[in-house]
């Protein structure tokens, strides 16, 4: 309904590429689902983990238009790790993400009063 | 607290100390997981276990992670499965269409109504003016996806919230509704005050973010008002069958509107 022929992002997409600007840059390459929503948490301060219908679906429509790469871990990986849970799927930020997330927050700035229904009800935002 | 030995432990997101899988919350990753496979059933089944894997592996990290909750991972999970339905339906969380036709059937109620009740002049010129304030909203959502049009917009939230305030008022509580009748006018009135607060915010400048956030929650917690009464109303009025239908479908359109309303974060105004 949305996307097509629509380049723009939407607020949540815009937040997750944030999120992932900022663990790239405090030192993580890669990262999963869970902890991307984990940093989100921390950037907003908010107190539940955006919801996986809207997390996963968001990065996958982040990986359609090229800003994040994925991949599965293996389970030799998972072993080394130490860990028993299921696999991780890992994504990393892509040259075209952080310009997309770059240009998103520029126009967000210049239409800050258009866009201001963009955070009804805040105390649902991120789910 | 931490043991390796465990065959449940795992480490926690940063490499620290292994936290073991709660029996409680062994109990969500299993429900979740059948909501999980529920509410993707029918898409096509590559897509499918890809998503089943991928949340069975987010929930599992959320479930062992020490900084969360076990209220977190639930309510997390609730709202996960209620976004899934929300999917189904719409595809997308950024529809400005879901709220278009929500305010396009409530101006049907209220024109209907108008026509069919033995109701007031009064009352019917409220109602009339009421529902061209919802037709105009819904056009405001209608002309273009993601983008609520101002020029329909404000005519359209001036009529709704005076014709809606007005008649939580004049509009005598339902028969046969006990207390439950002053939840509609107490929604009624809520709904149009929160409508007042987002018209006035975008008249006064532009659109206050403040106050439109603050006219959109008054708007939800009215829908669950409007929820609680027609629920209320069912139970007192057992003896009548079809107020009671009628009762569940106001209670049905006040939960449906509270879910509309927290999903239009990513509605802009042009």
């Amino acid at each position: 309904m949305r996307r097509k022929g629509d380049t723009e992002l939407v607020t949540n997409e815009v937040k997750l590429l944030l999120a992932a600007i900022s663990m790239t840059t405090s030192g993580g390459s890669e990262f999963h689902g869970y902890s991307l929503a984990k940093e989100l948490v921390r950037l907003e301060g908010t107190q539940t983990p955006m919801a996986q219908s809207t997390l996963y679906r968001a990065l996958r429509r982040l990986e359609e238009r090229g800003a994040l790469q994925s991949r599965w871990e293996s389970v030799e990986e998972s072993q080394a790790d130490g860990r028993d849970g299921p696999p991780r799927r890992y994504y990393t930020i892509t040259a075209d993400g952080i310009a997309a997330a770059r240009e998103a927050v520029a126009r967000s700035e210049q239409a800050s009063r258009a866009s201001a229904w963009q955070t009804w009800v805040p105390s649902f935002e991120g789910r | 607290m931490t043991d390796i030995q465990d065959p449940r432990a795992i480490r926690n997101n940063d490499g620290g100390p292994s936290q073991p899988v709660r029996r409680d919350g062994a109990a969500v990753l299993s429900l979740a997981g059948w909501f999980d496979r529920a509410l993707t059933w029918g898409l096509e089944p590559t897509e499918r276990e890809e998503i089943l894997r991928e949340r069975e592996s987010d929930r599992y990290e959320h479930v062992t992670d020490p900084d969360a909750s076990m209220v977190s991972v639930v309510t997390r999970s609730v709202w996960s499965s209620l976004g899934d339905v929300w999917y189904r339906f719409v595809e997308t969380e950024a529809s400005a269409l879901p709220l278009a036709i929500m305010f396009a059937i409530a101006g049907m109620g209220a024109l209907v109504d108008t026509f069919t009740s033995d109701v007031s002049a009064m009352v019917g010129a409220l109602q009339v003016i009421t529902a061209i304030g919802y037709f105009a909203l819904a056009a405001a959502g209608l002309r273009q996806p993601r983008v609520l049009q101002r020029v329909w917009l404000i005519p359209g939230l001036v009529l709704a919230s005076f014709g809606t305030i007005a008649g939580a008022f004049v509009v005598p509580a339902a028969p046969n509704s006990g207390p439950f009748g002053w939840f509609f006018k107490l929604a009624l009135a809520g709904l149009g005050i929160g409508l007042a607060i987002v018209a006035i915010a975008l008249i006064r400048d532009g659109g206050s973010r403040k106050w439109i956030i603050r006219g959109g929650t008054v708007m939800w917690g009215s829908a669950l008002v409007l929820a609680i009464g027609g629920i209320g109303w069912a139970i007192v009025d057992v003896p009548i069958y079809s107020t009671r239908l009628s009762s569940l479908m106001v209670a049905f359109a006040g939960v449906v509107g509270a879910a509309v309303i927290t999903r239009m974060r990513n509605i802009e105004v042009a």
